[in-house]
């Protein structure tokens, strides 16, 4: 592995039960990139990061991690079970400690304190996590995986189900955080708008075809291959609402 | 006698009730958390077949005369060691005679030596003596079934009654078998099968089964809940067909299936406090944990948790816990103190590192008013307990929509 890489994946397939879904991916992650995974539904966006996590193992290829490496995953919105009652804090000292902390530990009040300092919810620490709103819910998601001081940051669909201002608040959250702590970013979305805006690469990932291909954000985004990604004609106006031509030069702003 | 009167009674069994409850109430907030209510029901019958299983094995290793005349001596082959139940002891009885109702003019049956407590031994006999009358019919009665077997068997029995062994004659022979003969009648200390072989493979098959069913994943056709259901009803179906080879053992399959809520040995006491000990400590060390990756397993995983350790570690406590109170209390109250303490602490609590010691309190609670209500009211412990359980969850229901309200 390259000095700068945090985590590489060499013809990697995967999949469930046998059952291979996409063979073949390649890409590496390095510090302060941002990656956006997009695909229909079932194309297994969800599976291809619960392999780099360690959950699911690749039925073929290496996923090779940096020894010390340290993920902080964001779930969706609404898997978690109301009846618990645990409070903001409880939910992101959860999360664990940071580096160096016991397996077995979860992480301090002070670090929990910081990340929700940094997310706007410092008031909010003894609240019930369930009485939260879907934006704040998200938002204590995102300090739990801050709270661990990670080196990549997972987001699986981390603005389903929110409003437009609530995602909008968010994403900037996520981008700013991630530049200010040099935190590579893995998102997956179904929002087109979303990885062009704040992605500089984006994973296009078919299960029609069984296919993976990652490049840069203006080279991924484009009426063919979004057409081709969908199986039927989709323009990159109508995905994200902007012209090609803004996003070929990188990042939609 | 007043219930406190008769502390010496019920000491005891209400300490290792207690102590269980508790433990089980810790465990059983998990439980409820997950969704997994029917766990706890399901777990101790798969107890029960291993018990089941344990003296069946021992039906079929150890020649027929050579049990005749372990039962003769009060052993039981089982249990491996002196069987101190009584002489008089029901099932001793009809291994004796092939009659359930041991007759007071039976030299056979009640020699000088016998167990069967005379009234005039003060070492047996109190002046308060807590020994029932055999003709009392809150004493012997055919409803007096082992689970339901009512502290009414320790409460009518006081006021320095002295019994009557002739007496034992009017009793039938199933109430001789269940309560009157066996551990508790003679003031002698019950059936100690503290480490027995059923008692070790009723955990065995708790303790796989809560590792099997905790780790089984739902899948399109078979839910979590299908599965706890079958196996509920299995293990169920298994203790009364194998059952059917081992008629003579199942007052002592009973024993341990469904507890001895009259009285236990001193050493069952501490086995059960041992236990809930040792259950109350992992849940204190480890419940942030379990709360944590319950909450959200996922996360969890991938945020590099032992997952499966920690899980295997909470459904062993599960199982040891559950095999535990099975044996102390019986089936049912077991159920009730996994079910309905952790429930009563969710309404109460608004903050999670309290969980388990709310839950803990209601179970211990639980555990004594049952207890104490039996006595009091003359109904049977092991329904009391249940009861009392619900009520204090109810109660707890109610306070907590008041608080929370505020």
């Amino acid at each position: 592995m390259e000095p700068n890489c945090l985590l590489e994946c060499n013809s990697v397939s995967i999949g469930y039960k046998k059952r291979v879904l996409i063979p073949g991916i390649s890409f590496d992650i390095k510090r302060g990139d941002f990656l956006a995974l997009v695909g229909p539904n079932g194309a297994g966006k969800t599976t291809l990061i619960h392999t780099l996590m360690g959950i699911v193992k690749p039925l073929a290829g290496v996923v090779r991690v940096r020894d010390d490496l340290r993920i902080g995953y964001v779930p969706q919105r609404g898997v978690h079970d109301q009846i618990f009652p645990l409070s903001v804090l409880d939910v992101v000292r959860g999360g664990g400690g940071s580096q160096g902390s016991s397996r077995f530990s979860l992480g301090t009040d002070k670090a929990a304190r910081a990340a929700l300092e940094s997310v706007g919810l410092a008031a909010h620490s003894e609240r019930l996590f369930r009485e939260l709103s879907g934006g704040q819910q998200q938002r204590v998601l995102l300090a739990r995986a801050l709270a661990r001081d990670p080196d990549i940051w997972i987001l699986d669909e981390p603005t389903a189900g929110l409003d437009v201002p609530t995602e909008k608040d968010l994403m900037e959250l996520v981008e700013h955080l991630s530049t200010a702590k040099k935190v590579a970013v893995v998102l997956v979305t179904h929002q087109l708008w979303l990885a062009a805006r704040h992605a500089k690469k984006i994973g296009l990932l078919n299960s029609e075809r069984s296919t993976f291909s990652m490049d840069d954000v203006g080279v991924m985004m484009t009426d063919e291959r979004l057409s081709e990604l969908f199986g039927r004609p989709i323009t990159v106006r109508d995905a994200t609402g902007h012209c090609g031509a803004g996003i070929s030069t990188g990042r939609v702003s | 006698m007043s219930f406190w009167d008769a502390h010496f009674l019920w000491l005891e069994i209400v300490i290792a009730a207690a102590a269980i409850g508790a433990a089980t109430a810790a465990v059983g907030v998990h439980t409820t958390l997950r969704r997994v209510v029917f766990l706890p029901a399901a777990l101790s019958q798969l107890a029960g077949a291993g018990v089941v299983v344990a003296f069946l094995l021992v039906h079929l290793v150890t020649a027929p005369a050579a049990h005749h005349d372990s039962a003769e001596a009060g052993t039981h082959p089982a249990f491996g060691h002196e069987n101190s139940a009584p002489a008089g002891d029901g099932h001793a009885q009809v291994d004796q005679s092939d009659s359930a109702i041991p007759m007071a003019d039976d030299p056979g049956v009640f020699t000088d030596d016998s167990a069967i407590p005379m009234a005039d031994d003060p070492g047996v006999f109190t002046d308060d003596s807590a020994i029932p009358m055999a003709d009392d019919p809150g004493v012997f009665s055919g409803e007096d079934d082992k689970d339901g077997a009512s502290v009414a068997a320790a409460a009518d029995h006081h006021g320095g009654e002295k019994p009557a062994v002739e007496a034992a004659g009017n009793v039938s022979g199933e109430a001789l078998g269940s309560v009157g003969g066996s551990d508790w009648v003679a003031g002698h200390e019950p059936c100690d099968n503290t480490w027995s072989l059923p008692w070790l493979m009723a955990l065995l098959f708790a303790c796989a089964g809560a590792l099997i069913l905790g780790f089984v994943r739902e899948g399109r056709q078979v839910t979590r809940g299908w599965l706890l259901g079958a196996v509920f009803v299995a293990a169920s179906g298994a203790v009364l067909l194998l059952g059917g080879f081992i008629q003579q053992e199942m007052h002592d399959v009973n024993d341990v299936l469904f507890g001895n809520a009259i009285a236990i040995s001193t050493d069952q006491m501490w086995q059960a406090i041992m236990v809930a000990a040792l259950v109350l400590a992992l849940h204190v060390w480890l419940a942030p944990l379990f709360l944590s990756y319950a909450f959200d397993p996922v996360t969890a995983r991938a945020h590099g948790f032992p997952v499966q350790l920690l899980d295997a570690v909470l459904f062993l406590s599960m199982g040891l816990a559950i095999a535990s109170g099975t044996r102390v209390v019986g089936a049912l109250p077991e159920f009730a103190f996994a079910v309905f303490p952790g429930m009563a602490a969710l309404s109460l609590v608004r903050k999670a590192r309290w969980l388990m010691v709310v839950a803990a309190l209601f179970g211990a609670a639980s555990a004594f008013v049952g207890y104490w209500a039996s006595f009091v009211l003359s109904l049977p412990t092991g329904a009391t307990m249940a009861a009392a359980a619900l009520a204090l969850t109810l109660l707890a229901r109610v306070a907590g929509r008041v608080l929370h309200r505020s």
